[in-house]
């Protein structure tokens, strides 16, 4: 490499090397910082001027300043044409000599750079402007950074001024609806659910697609993480050539993180602060009172005389029923997610430093109450970063990172389940003054009878869980100038997690019956540890100024591991309070059942290199090879290897193009191909190993003597090895007038092959293998526009737009099979989900509904058995037919042989979209500030179990149903003017004629029957949110030593527009989002959010 | 410069850290598992290996279902379903219509756990087989066990679903994993060979501190003997039909053949039916011949052991599933007598119960017309029948014979030490697989058809059992005389067939019994039959030989119920002077007589109302537990085969080439 020295250049050359530097900082830094001040050191700091030989004649002083009037401190003024030139000092002050007509340009890392003309001015103040958006956007990728024009991967991105307007208190969502090619959906509305974030659809069906997050330049679980308002930009990679750095962690795509770091010579001071409080927008109807004992009594009658006693020393006799008219009786939607609690967020950081040491520390407190009294989430975060100068060319960074949430509540994973909320009566039955006999009862109506006695609060607070975690990250790199435009960096991280759950089971719990009654609690305690250690060389360097070469080698190792401890213990005296019970432990009566599990460490080792190559800024290459190895497969299959490569043109640099420079600012095409490995599965799967269990312990002599057994439950697959992800991308930049309207297109196939699928088995002891079986691949097209359509001092207003369109498709499945069903919700192997060769995944599988039996589908009615008779030809269905009666649900006879059964069950939906994506616009006039942000989706369908289990008896024998089950709508047998009992087929006609449902009757209450009923059109355009702020002017809140004084109101999710007729079609309540996408089973509502807040600088 | 010297040692640091560590980096070591080298090192670890092949047992589908809920509806141990037009759940398992709760979800576990143990105890065979330590004594006892176990699952395979996949390996994934089905009379084959194989080198219980909670060479010969009667007896075929495997397999098939040593020394191998009855009666007398015993004389006493958590060596139980309170076992929790708590206070659902032992819930009954069938002086019928109702630890009140009556042979208020006022199941009672009064009613039975007769052998063997039945001074009549009366072979085994029921009823190894005698039909309709003639009797139907109309007891002073009678109609001499109540609630120490409507008369369904003065029958039929509980089967005859196999569950017939519901009993 040739050594490049300050001889060398030609000023003109000056400012292009100085990039050629800020790339290589960015490089090595990975994250930190970019300071101008290295890259000109040449130039003495202060007022002084350069001593030069040729002497000036006149001093120009000033002061330079951003868009804030905050000082810049170390900005270059020099002239240009030249090799003079100073840097702003501490008060953002300099001064230069000048002759006349000279051009001075005014530059800063992030700025616009600025220039302008001696003419004899003896002072002149330069305003900067944020050069955030454009091509000189700087863009991280994997172990580095390149400004946007010299990408040729596809990276969506997001700055952090527009995430920061809106008061966010999980990073994750933030995101949603803002990038082209990226799915974000929340579990569900509880506080600090799990959100799921897809890149592309991901590649594998494994149940793992979760992109790799990497947090200034360190791997994270989950975004949660770090806090929101520390956010400085999110660049989001979702083709090969970018992720192939990371090889087998990237195959689902790198979301790039990066933090605020302090600017030197300056002190500020942020405080964010927020309250929000929260109410739900959406209710589902469910029956009135009236028309919940209404149906109650067609229940008993239909069931007989014991019945109807039951139910009138339940609710009292016909001739009264019409009295509950006049009942308004419990809205439980209102009761349970009515709870009018505010929640609260306050961030402090203070950045600041000198030349050679800057650090950042930040703190934010988050207090987000859920709907449910009893469910809320905090969360205290602290994060320090320091970096600091220790030699000439040497540096040393540190970042250390606490975090601690306690999550209350059992949210849906207790006994209360959302459906219980609509399933439970408006009024509680007369049972409370009939003598009830436990003894008599099953375990099943013991079920019921709870579910009838308690409110939902106190089976809430019977399920008592809280869940604790803490996590501490301490990381820290050393960069080193080895000589111009070589670096190594060598970096190391240390990660310690301790998370507790504890649940505490209430006398009244299912779990407490099964022990007679006292209270049970668990608690498991997990330790995590991860060390992490990389180290790489950038060599940055051009020959013969037209070709340069960013070339990149390093090495990374990675170790996980996780140890857990659980206590069961039983017996507690059901008056002490829960933690009393957890801080006596040894108060329980019963023996406590103790257990320690330490996972296998997991361990990876890589070696990775890339080369970036361009001519002329027109013509790019990159090229990028990974070796992956992973502790979690057999020796002989340990290693993966993964190739990437990528090619751009920028069309508009071209000498052809030039005419078009007016209109046309920049145009490029990409193309990309890349391969990543996926080894997201449970360690040692490869071979079988023993664990020591006590469960089900058989003693021969009444002593506990704990046995071995399977360490898993898949039988061990010793052929096990990397599933690939192939990824395959064409892409087209391009910029119109100077940017201000700019965008791309993307169009991808990513194929993954030898998936690691767990897949049902036949077999002796095992149920499921782990097998490298079939491929699948998602081809789609994305495009994202952005238009700044009016960019003034005193007013902007800007567009955003991004739109996705992506296709999975099984393209094999294991030897011989064409098809893999699954089950959601459905019970006794009635499977919802399949999977099939040559189609997308997230099929919806079922019967088609087809209404209900008519009157016309019987013959009579046989009074002494009690059963309707049909005719000859009407197809029936074998597992409901003791349900058979004119008004039962009917579903459609696919294949035409005469009965109804499992060969009639097709699919009947697809969860994935046709479109998808999100626009905003964002606007300013002088302090106002205005942004709505909308997300939307087109054609996915949902699968609305909840809607199944509330429109008939599910799980319980009295439960209210939907609203759509009204007398008037619903197939009944109920005379409603007499409440007999009408059997006559021909009264059943005239009663039921234009009845829209059937009758809730039809079902058995164990299962559900998935139908087309249940799929609905889960199409949605929502307003994420409105904000409005107001900055009040600097000249008022200078003088309260305010910097920046912002006040704001957001409203968060005020609409939805959809057909969808259950709480939100953006749901997934299925454990695995990719085979099972889509499921609504029983998930919490969204809410609808008002949040005041406050920004200040100080 | 400092900075470059400094960082140039660093990275020759971290280089020399990583670079040696490469090789072996990814090679992990494992806390928390172990491998099968080091579990079969050593005779400890391996018992802790054996004893995961075991713990199946421990899981509940083994305690509440497998061993007893399943082994219903029989003649002898039944529980009434619920109404027709089922409702999928567990209770309809009792009613034989597999075929139509196909979907019944009581299924789909309990095949796995089945064949999981099989599979565990061929990974246990396997590993102990291939230690250093294979050939010596230990070892050798414990692969006998792993034989047993896998044999034990098979044994119940065979019988609950017939032809099942067999595997003889422990599976890995290379191998045929979905298999078709094999005819249970090969897998009975190979069962026995393996034990005959190994039995030798098995401990008696007493031997190498092995108990009757091991699986012990008693057991091992007494298996090889029923397995035997289950290979000589029939079973229901692909066609529908019950066949003996005589009757359409090819006997001379060496995978049909047992090769077994005789008593006398001889070589012999088993082929034909008759041939294993041979074999079962060598085997039933090698045993008496190598470890007789008398049986114990007080026949309560047996189980109660078990709930007192004894085991004696040496006594009638030669094998039983050792369970652990809090960990394993339903016994006495799901299958004996009715205890429970009354609410402490006015809130049934309001805890602490008061009962020492928590409660129970049972699901395993015995029909309540087989008490009927006893010998008055039996002793058996009173330990047998859980007629007290026991709340808080004291008898409350008895149970009519409506329908079903639970077993008394198991009863929670016998636990000791107690398991406190919240326990349910896993009640640590252990539960017997093979008694030895069994073994003596094999023989008896074995000899009796090898010899066309009883044989002395034959007749002593079944007088042991019976001599315990009865007190001495009534031996001549119950014992002598009775058994003299049986001489026919005919006579003899139907006799077998009786006092197996009286000697075993409640243990739930009727259900096998019936299906390898082919009598499962023959005796749904007689306990049909049995069950209207009681009920028609006691509303006036059938001629009256005295049965109960009411059963009369009170409470005595340390809570005891006292009967007055129990089956025949009171002297009404003994009611003189005493009040006749009928009460729920007894006060002990009230000498006031109570009694109770012998429930026999609500097994006939008669009704009659006032039709213009004149009284009319409305309904005139066998009561819901008669209609009820055998639903499935219909043929008054009983002739037809019983639709007695379950199905296959869902998940398996839709990933399996081979596994379907269809033959068998499932053509209709």
């Amino acid at each position: 490499m040739k050594r490049l020295g300050c001889r060398d250049f030609k000023s003109r050359d000056f400012a292009f090397f100085r990039k050629v530097k800020l790339i290589l900082m960015f490089l090595v830094v990975g994250g930190m910082p970019c300071f101008a001040t290295e890259s000109i050191s040449q130039f003495p700091v202060g007022n002084k001027a350069v001593s030069n030989l040729q002497q000036s004649s006149h001093t120009v002083r000033g002061y330079v300043a951003d868009a804030q009037n905050q000082p810049i401190v170390g900005a270059t003024v020099h002239i240009k044409g030249t090799n003079r030139g100073t840097i702003t000092d501490v008060q953002g002050k300099y001064s230069l000599d000048v002759n006349e007509g000279d051009i001075l340009v005014y530059s800063f890392v992030g700025m616009k750079p600025r220039e302008i003309t001696y003419h004899g001015q003896k002072n002149i103040d330069m305003v900067m402007e944020d050069n955030a958006i454009g091509l000189d956007q700087v863009v991280v990728i994997g172990y580095g950074k390149v400004q946007k024009r010299d990408l040729t991967g596809a990276v969506a991105s997001i700055r952090g001024q527009e995430l920061s307007k809106i008061p966010i208190s999980d990073p994750a969502q933030a995101l949603s609806g803002r990038l082209s090619g990226v799915q974000v959906t929340p579990a569900d509305g509880t506080p600090g659910s799990e959100v799921v974030i897809r890149v592309r659809g991901g590649g594998s069906i494994t149940g793992d697609n979760s992109p790799l997050i990497i947090v200034d330049g360190f791997p994270v679980s989950s975004m949660n993480e770090i806090s929101p308002t520390d956010i400085e930009s999110v660049d989001v990679l979702k083709d090969a050539s970018a992720t192939a750095i990371y090889g087998s962690q990237g195959a689902n795509g790198v979301i790039l993180i990066s933090t605020k770091s302090a600017k030197a010579g300056t002190t500020q001071v942020v405080y964010d602060g927020f309250v929000q409080t929260k109410s739900i927008n959406r209710r589902i109807d469910v029956l009135n009172t009236y028309q919940y004992v209404l149906l109650n009594y067609e229940y008993a009658a239909m069931r007989g005389e014991s019945d109807v006693l039951s139910f009138e020393k339940n609710y009292g006799v016909w001739d009264d029923l019409h009295l509950y008219k006049e009942v308004k009786g419990t809205n439980w939607q209102d009761q349970f997610f009515g709870a009018d609690l505010l929640s609260n967020q306050q961030s402090l950081s203070v950045r600041g430093g000198t030349k050679r040491t800057k650090f950042t520390f930040s703190t934010v407190y988050n207090k987000n109450n859920g709907l449910l009294k009893t469910s809320n989430y905090k969360r205290i975060y602290a994060n320090f970063k320091m970096e600091h100068q220790l030699f000439k060319g040497l540096k040393f960074d540190l970042n250390v990172r606490v975090t601690d949430y306690t999550k209350n509540g059992s949210g849906t994973s207790g006994d209360v389940k959302v459906r219980d909320v609509l399933t439970r009566g408006p009024v509680e039955d007369l049972q409370e003054f009939v003598d009830v006999d436990p003894t008599e009862m099953t375990e099943e109506e013991y079920q019921n009878y709870l579910n009838n006695h308690l409110s939902l609060a106190d089976r809430a607070a019977q399920n008592w869980r809280q869940k604790t975690g803490k996590k501490y990250s301490f990381m820290g790199g050393l960069t080193w100038d080895v000589v111009r435009g070589l670096t190594y960096r060598l970096e190391g991280g240390y990660t310690s997690r301790f998370n507790q759950d504890k649940r505490y089971y209430g006398e009244l719990t299912s779990k407490a019956k099964g022990m007679a009654g006292l209270p049970v609690i668990d608690w498991t305690k997990t330790e995590a540890v991860g060390v992490r250690q990389a180290q790489t060389l950038t060599c940055v360097f051009d020959i013969k100024k037209n070709h340069r070469f960013n070339i990149l080698a390093g090495e990374e190792l990675n170790t996980s591991s996780e140890k857990y401890s659980f206590i069961e213990a039983s017996h507690f005296n059901a008056d002490l309070p829960v933690e009393k019970v957890f801080a006596n432990i040894q108060l329980t009566d019963g023996l406590p059942d103790i257990s320690s599990y330490e996972d296998d460490e997991y361990r990876r080792l890589s070696f990775f290199g890339r080369l970036m190559y361009n001519l002329k800024g027109k013509y790019y290459l990159t090229g990028t090879f990974r070796a992956d190895g992973s502790s979690k497969f057999p020796t002989a299959n340990r290693w993966g290897y993964f190739p990437a490569g990528s090619i751009a043109w920028r069309v508009s640099e071209e000498s052809f193009m030039k005419s078009a420079k007016d209109w046309l600012s920049n145009l490029k095409i990409r193309f990309s191909y890349g391969e990543a490995g996926n080894d997201k599965v449970k360690a040692d799967l490869w071979k079988q190993d023993y664990a020591v269990t006590t469960k089900n312990a058989y003693s021969e002599d009444k002593n506990l003597n704990a046995y071995y057994t399977a360490e898993n439950t898949e039988l061990p697959n010793p052929k096990l090895k990397w599933e690939t992800t192939i990824t395959r991308n064409i892409g087209l930049d391009f910029g119109f007038f100077q940017e201000r309207i700019s965008g791309s297109i993307d169009a991808f196939k990513n194929t993954a092959r030898d998936l690691l699928v767990k897949r049902s088995i036949v077999a002796p002891g095992y149920t499921t293998m782990v097998q490298n079986v079939g491929a699948m691949s998602n081809n789609g097209i994305e495009l994202s526009l952005s238009a700044r359509i009016i960019d003034k001092r005193d007013y902007s207003l800007s567009f955003d737009f991004n739109i996705g369109h992506n296709k999975s498709k099984v393209d094999r499945l294991a030897k011989g099979v064409t098809e893999q069903f699954y089950d959601a919700v459905t019970n006794y192997g009635y499977d919802d989900y399949v999977i099939r060769v040559g189609e997308p995944v997230g099929l919806f599988y079922g019967f088609i509904s087809d209404g209900y039996y008519t009157v016309d589908d019987f013959q009579s009615y046989d009074k002494s058995s009690g059963d309707y008779i049909v005719k000859d030809g009407v197809a029936v269905f074998d597992r409901l037919k003791s349900y058979l009666r004119p008004g039962s649900a009917k579903f459609k006879d696919i294949n035409k042989d005469g009965a109804i059964d499992a060969e009639d069950k097709k699919v009947i939906g697809r969860a994935d979209p046709d479109f998808y994506g999100g626009f905003g616009i964002n606007s300013r006039y002088k302090g106002f500030d205005l942004s709505v942000l909308c997300s939307y989706m087109v054609g996915n369908k949902v699968y609305n179990a909840t809607k199944l289990a509330t429109a008939q008896r599910y799980g319980r024998d009295v439960s209210n149903q939907l609203a759509i089950n009204n007398i008037n709508n619903r197939f009944t047998y109920l005379n409603e003017e007499t409440g007999a009992l009408v059997t006559d087929l021909e009264e059943l006609r005239v009663l039921n004629a234009g009845k829209k449902m059937w009758s809730p009757m039809s079902f058995d209450r164990n299962s559900l029957y998935t139908s087309s009923w249940a799929i609905e059109d889960g199409s949605f355009l929502r307003i994420q949110n409105i904000t409005m702020g107001y900055t009040v002017p600097q000249s008022i809140s200078k003088k309260a030593g305010i910097q920046k004084f912002r006040l704001y109101a957001t409203v968060t999710n005020p609409w939805i527009f959809t057909n969808y007729s259950g709480y939100d079609p953006e749901v997934s309540s299925s454990k695995n989002q990719v085979l099972m996408p889509n499921l609504d089973w029983s998930s919490y509502p969204r809410s609808v959010s008002w949040t005041f807040g406050v920004n200040v600088t100080f | 410069m400092k900075a470059k010297y400094l960082a140039v040692l660093l990275i020759a640091g971290v280089i020399t850290i990583v670079i040696p560590s490469c090789k072996d980096y990814l090679k992990v070591d494992s806390l928390s598992s172990f491998d099968e080298d080091y579990i079969y090192s050593n005779k400890e670890e391996a018992t802790r290996a054996l004893m995961g092949a075991y713990a199946t047992f421990g899981e509940d589908s083994y305690g509440s279902r497998f061993a007893t809920m399943f082994m219903q509806n029989t003649d002898i141990e039944a529980t009434a379903p619920r109404e027709q037009g089922g409702t999928l759940e567990r209770r309809d398992v009792w009613s034989l219509e597999y075929n139509k709760y196909k979907y019944n979800s009581e299924f789909k576990g309990r095949w796995e756990l089945a064949f999981k143990g099989v599979d565990r105890a061929n990974q246990v065979l396997e590993g102990l087989k291939a230690s250093d330590l294979a050939e010596t004594a230990d070892y050798k006892q414990m692969i006998g066990e792993a034989y047993l176990i896998r044999a034990y699952w098979y044994y119940l395979l065979c019988n609950l679903w017939g032809d099942v996949p067999y595997f003889d390996k422990a599976v890995n994934a290379d191998m045929e994993l979905d298999k078709p089905r094999r005819d249970k009379n090969y897998i009975y084959t190979a069962c026995i060979q393996d034990l005959v194989n190994c039995e030798e080198d098995m401990y008696f219980a007493g031997q190498g501190d092995i108990g009757i909670t091991r699986m012990n060479r008693e057991l091992a010969i007494g298996f090889i003997a029923r397995i035997a009667m289950s290979r000589a007896g029939y079973g229901m075929t692909y066609d529908g039909t019950m066949k003996r495997a005589d009757d359409y397999l090819d006997t001379s098939n060496d995978s049909l053949g047992v090769t077994y040593t005789s008593l006398d020394g001889e070589q012999k191998i088993a082929r034909t039916s008759k041939d294993y009855y041979e074999l079962a009666a060598n085997y039933c007398k090698k045993l008496v011949r190598l470890s007789d015993r008398p049986l114990d004389a007080d026949f309560a006493q047996v189980f109660k052991n078990e709930c007192e958590y004894e085991a004696p060596v040496g006594g009638d139980v030669l094998f039983e599933m050792g369970f652990l309170a809090n960990y394993s076992s339903a016994v006495a929790y799901s299958i004996g007598a009715s205890y429970n708590s009354e609410p402490k206070g006015d809130r049934w659902d309001i805890p602490p119960y008061e009962s020492k032992n928590g409660t129970s819930t049972i699901v395993s009954n015995l029909n309540s017309a087989f008490f009927f069938k006893f010998d008055d002086q039996d002793v058996r019928r009173d330990a047998t029948f859980g007629m007290v109702i026991y709340r808080n630890d004291i008898a409350t009140n008895i149970y009519g014979f409506g329908s079903h009556v639970p077993i008394g042979k198991w009863n929670k208020l016998w636990i000791d030490p107690a398991l406190g006022a919240s326990a349910s199941r896993n009640t640590g009672v252990n539960w017997p697989i093979m008694r030895y009064s069994d073994v003596l009613l094999m023989l008896a039975e074995a000899e009796n058809e090898v010899n066309g007769g009883p044989s002395s052998d034959a007749v002593e063997a079944f007088k042991r059992v019976r001599r315990r039945a009865f007190s001495a001074d009534v031996w001549a009549t119950k014992v002598d005389a009775y058994v003299a009366g049986k001489s026919s072979k005919e006579d003899f085994f139907n006799a077998i067939v009786d006092e197996r029921a009286f000697e075993l009823g409640g243990e739930c190894l009727r259900k096998f019994d019936l299906i390898r005698w082919n009598l499962y039909g023959k005796k749904i309709v007689e306990a049909k039959q049995w069950i209207a003639y009681l009920g028609k009797m006691a509303n006036g139907l059938e001629a009256d030989v005295g049965y109960a109309k009411s059963i009369y007891y009170n409470l005595d002073e340390e809570h005891n119920i006292n009967f007055f009678n129990k089956k025949y109609e009171i002297d009404p001499d003994r009611l003189k002077g005493k009040k006749e109540v009928n009460e729920w609630e007894l006060v002990a120490g009230d000498t006031t007589m109570y009694s109770r409507e012998n429930g026999t008369k609500a097994f006939w369904s008669l009704k009659t109302s006032n039709v213009n003065g004149e009284r009319v029958i409305t309904t005139n039929q066998i009561c819901n537990f008669g209609a009820w509980a055998w639903r499935g089967y219909t043929d008054e005859t009983g002739e037809s085969a019983v639709p007695y196999l379950f199905t296959i569950p869902e998940r398996i017939v839709s990933e399996s080439k081979y596994l379907r519901n269809e033959g068998y009993c499932y053509n209709q």
